[in-house]
């Protein structure tokens, strides 16, 4: 099987993209309608803290802001995942040097970096104003991020790199 | 930077880029790169078929210009 161009595995990987594309952009549209009912719901919260079987009490902003930091961070998949989407368009259309192809690369590295410092973020003010406890994070599984981080730049370069090769290529006559 | 100075040569001879074209069998896209300065390098088998068609050398066909 061929790894570029139409009926490639780059295509298949292109349809399962667009499968989680649109399965994330339910998932948050679902989450800020939780966090509107959370907020406009009476009771609502009371009844979540009481089915999650959580020790002391968390109210409805409370909730809310924790569902909204939840949305942002899926937000943050969403268009990481359409800028993949973009990505293996083109390959699947056989054209792996694109040049816009560098640009959304990039943005997939800030997109992920971005992502994991949204992380850390929400977990530092989680801990610290909701009280809430998390499993620290360290090892290998505190790296891995910012590796994929880099390589998805170094990746991007790569990209330029044969986008500019492609141009000359074009350009020779 | 260098100069393709096919539009001139082509004027002299009076000649079409699609004659031109026909006579060589390099595409009119192609030549549209060279006339346009667009190009950013020409094989020697391109400019060799440019000369047998044009009957003209290489320099005839390339004049630099300092920036």
């Amino acid at each position: 099987m061929r790894f570029l161009g139409p009926r490639s595995i780059s295509s298949l990987l292109k349809t399962a993209l667009d499968v989680v594309y649109y399965g994330l952009f339910s998932l948050v549209v679902g989450v800020f309608i939780a966090a509107v009912c959370l907020l406009s719901v009476p009771n609502l919260a009371h009844e979540v803290v009481r089915r999650l079987n959580i020790a002391g009490t968390i109210g409805a902003g409370e909730q809310a802001m924790m569902l909204i930091a939840f949305g942002l961070s899926l937000c943050g998949y969403l268009l990481i995942t359409h800028w993949t989407r973009h990505v293996f368009q083109t390959l699947a259309e056989g054209d792996a040097f694109h040049p816009d192809n560098t640009r959304r690369l990039r943005w997939i590295g800030f997109g992920l970096a971005g992502l994991e410092i949204f992380g850390y973020l929400t977990r530092f003010v989680a801990e610290g104003v909701f009280h809430l406890r998390f499993e620290p994070i360290y090892g290998l599984r505190a790296v891995t991020a910012w590796f994929s981080v880099l390589v998805v730049f170094v990746l991007a370069e790569v990209f330029k790199e044969g986008a500019r090769l492609r141009q000359e290529a074009d350009l020779t006559i | 930077m260098i100069k393709v100075r096919i539009a001139e040569v082509l004027a002299q001879r009076r000649l079409s880029l699609i004659e031109l074209s026909d006579r060589t069998g390099i595409s009119m896209r192609d030549l549209e790169i060279l006339r346009d300065q667009r190009a950013m390098a020409v094989r020697l088998k391109t400019l060799e078929c440019l000369c047998k068609a044009l009957s003209c050398q290489p320099g005839e066909l390339l004049q630099y210009e300092a920036d």
